[in-house]
């Protein structure tokens, strides 16, 4: 599966990032190198997950500015600084459809539908497309994300685990163990 | 399903970094660790830095009357006066810990264990450090398995505590004392360099070796509240130790990954697991078969070039869905050459090129394609399938029982190594055991720095001067402490403006005044050779600059003959 990555970033990047987050922490006005590096990347993350372009936004912005918030509590573990960022955001989101009790959306191509097909070493999606899409409306936020994430928006695993706070094991676990039972259902269904 | 995706202009429009700004400066402070807003933020420094000031000024003046000294001698300082090197922020552990010079900290030991089986570390000198099974947990409480850093260091000299920055002042009901060492030791937790913390219910226990006869209190440094008394440690002799077994020091840093720790890969293992990892991509790839309602085209691939295609005769390239490209007009042209690209791992680019003519430029179109099989051909094709998969399966399996007889064979060497090192420790230990005779043993309910003293009460009297360099220029430094070899403790020296210090006299000939100066460079004296003239002490600065406290502390004792 190719999962080349925008996300990850190399360290001399790391390094730069290290500084302007130094300099934000008693600055904010100097965060914005930061806000226009990363805007496009967390509101196409927040977007996928709703039909809304508006609330997209907002919710973006909100995602930046509680990261300016907390700013000061950011530890640098050597880790991309937009690991950070795409967590908040994803946060933002959770607390946004709790909020407003509204549906996730989840928004699926083709080409990840076969891919997900495929790893479950099954033929074509289309003759299970009816069920397949009905068991991911009913996964858990959690597990949504996971599928989401790897077969929608060509995610490493690495990245995953950070986004969700999880080593890049127990995301792989995760991520298996629930092929499995989806392959299962609609197997059984269809 | 397949919904347009937004152009990144369209996204862009969208910035507004301003608004970003003042959402955060107007959110406000907010309590627990979320943090507030920058109002929040410049309380939040407000507050640091009155707590300095504070504490600085109580270690000075320990009575009333000091006091009022104090705080004019604080009003003096120039704002330029340094108080560590360039006052950066990575000298500052704790707010009790404050680094002179980076360099001259003195390093941790890493040790490695399993957080769940717990184990003895044992450092070189001689202290034990016992580590229960199951005594760590993250920040939410959860309990950490895995292998887990350790990282100790441990201090029995008053210079290397001088340049660590570890305040050895205590206060006890308004009464400021300084500390008398008989044994420091900061033990830290780490997992992927995570900071962890330990189970108040599940302590470690640290046996380390009495250098200096006596019973010790023992204390805590609390980076709010100072120094925290936490009882007495025990003193123990060695005969009546159990036998020890214990872990090496390693030297690898556990954020590259769980593995490379617990089973450090030998060169037969590498090999065997680059040949699973290239046996796995290339797993066959199950056959899928043609839509009939789809156009599609037959292509002569070169299967050098596209292994991946071998598995199947009669492959086909099917127009994806998502492809928007594709019109029936495109089988009206003819088309000089075609090209397949990968696209992902279940889709091709069919790149059709039609050569300029006349005044026609070159034409290029490219197609998103799968590949699949003829709904005539499909049962053949899945029983091929079917066989390549047993074989890649039976293919996989051996390697990996290979990987996992390499494994055992490599724990086993592992196994062997650490008896080899438990053998060589218990040689150490006999001749440490001969010397160190006596120990003192506590347990640690939180990581941190652990200190075995006994408070004493600082000398009334008090030398207050200024000191200058031969060419009268005021000394500036970074540190100034009094340090008392023979009893394993320091004092702190109390700087005001234009080189004027305030030097606790406790009446030992051999102690020591040291000041850490700029450019690595430090000055140094006996107390006994402060002869004050008309309120002014000349003082030479050492012309070496020093790269470690080790360094310092070696040439300070060998100069002073002590």
């Amino acid at each position: 599966m190719n999962t080349d990555s925008k996300y990850h970033v190399d360290t001399a990047r790391v390094s730069e990032e290290s500084e302007i987050i130094l300099r934000a922490k008693s600055n904010p006005a100097a965060f914005e190198p930061l806000y226009n590096r990363y805007f496009e990347g967390i509101y196409r993350f927040v977007y996928q997950r709703m039909d809304d372009i508006d609330t997209a936004k907002d919710i973006t912005q909100m995602a930046f500015i509680k990261a300016l918030e907390k700013l000061n509590t950011y530890e640098d573990r050597g880790l991309p600084f937009s690991s950070w960022l795409y967590r908040i955001a994803y946060n933002e989101l959770t607390q946004h459809f709790r909020n407003n009790s509204k549906n996730r959306c989840l928004n699926i191509d083709d080409a990840g539908l076969d891919e997900l097909m495929e790893e479950m070493q099954e033929d074509r999606y289309e003759p299970y497309l009816d069920k397949l899409v009905d068991v991911l409306s009913q996964l858990e936020p959690e597990n949504e994300a996971l599928i989401e994430m790897r077969f929608f928006e060509k995610r490493s695993f690495k990245e995953i685990a950070e986004i969700l706070d999880l080593t890049e094991t127990n995301a792989k676990v995760r991520l298996y163990r629930l092929l499995d039972k989806i392959k299962l259902v609609i197997t059984r269904v269809a | 399903m397949n919904r347009k995706p937004l152009s990144s202009e369209e996204i862009n429009r969208m910035q507004d970094f301003n608004a970003v700004l003042k959402g955060a400066s107007m959110s406000g402070p907010k309590g627990g660790n979320g943090g507030g807003g920058f109002s929040n933020w410049l309380y939040m420094t407000g507050a640091s830095l009155l707590v300095v000031v504070g504490v600085a000024a109580w270690f000075f003046y320990p009575d009333t009357k000091e006091k009022a000294i104090s705080r004019q001698v604080e009003q003096n300082i120039p704002e330029t006066m340094p108080r560590t090197q360039e006052d950066s922020e990575d000298l500052v552990r704790a707010p009790l810990v404050r680094l002179p010079v980076k360099e001259w900290d003195i390093a941790f030991a890493s040790y490695t264990l399993d957080a769940q089986k717990g184990g003895l570390i044992l450092h070189p000198g001689g202290t034990e450090i016992r580590v229960p099974a199951s005594c760590l947990i993250d920040d939410k409480g959860n309990t950490i398995q895995g292998p887990v850093e350790f990282r100790y260091r441990e201090f029995f000299d008053p210079v290397e505590i001088a340049l660590s920055g570890i305040t050895m002042e205590y206060d006890s009901a308004g009464v400021s004392y300084y500390f008398e060492t008989g044994g420091m030791c900061e033990l830290r937790a780490f997992q992927h360099g995570t900071e962890l913390k330990m189970k108040p219910e599940k302590p470690v226990e640290v046996s380390m070796p009495a250098k200096i006869d006596g019973n010790y209190n023992l204390y805590y440094l609390d980076d709010e509240r100072g120094w925290q008394p936490k009882g007495n440690s025990k003193q123990v002799s060695n005969a009546t130790r159990d036998n020890i077994t214990s872990v090496p020091p390693v030297t690898e840093s556990i954020s590259e990954g769980e593995e490379s720790i617990i089973e450090p890969l030998t060169p037969e293992l590498k090999r065997i697991q680059t040949q699973i990892n290239q046996l796995e991509s290339q797993k066959p790839k199950a056959p899928r078969k043609a839509n009939v309602n789809r156009p599609r085209f037959n292509l002569d691939v070169k299967l050098n070039e596209f292994p991946e295609l071998s598995d199947f005769d009669k492959m086909q390239f099917e127009i994806a869905p998502e492809d928007k490209v594709f019109t029936t007009d495109l089988y009206k042209i003819e088309w000089n050459d075609v090209q397949l690209k990968r696209y992902s791992s279940t889709r091709y680019k069919m790149v059709l090129s039609q050569a300029g003519i006349g005044d026609s430029p070159r034409r290029v179109v490219e197609l998103i394609v799968v590949p699949v099989i003829d709904e005539k051909d499909f049962a053949e094709a899945q029983k091929k399938y079917k066989q390549l998969l047993e074989d890649y399966n039976a293919k996989l399996e051996a390697k990996k029982a290979e990987e996992a007889r390499l494994k055992k064979e490599a724990e086993v060497a592992r196994n062997k190594q650490m008896e080899a090192y438990q053998q060589q420790l218990k040689n150490q230990q006999a001749t440490v055991f001969t010397e160190q005779e006596v120990r003192h043993v506590f347990s640690m309910d939180g990581f941190g720095i652990w200190n075995n003293d006994n408070p004493r009460i600082k000398p009334k009297r008090i030398i207050q001067a200024q000191f200058v360099t031969p060419n009268k220029e005021p000394i500036q430094c970074y540190n100034a402490k009094v340090i008392l070899p023979s009893k394993r403790a320091l004092i702190d020296i109390h700087h005001g403006g234009n080189g004027i210090y305030g030097i606790h006299d406790v009446g030992d000939s051999k102690s020591i005044v040291l000041f850490v100066l700029p450019d690595k460079q430090i000055a140094f004296k006996r107390v006994s050779d402060l002869n004050p003239s008309d309120g002014v002490i000349i003082m030479q600065p050492d012309p070496h600059r020093f790269e470690s406290a080790k360094e310092i502390k070696e040439y300070i004792y060998r100069t002073l003959g002590q």
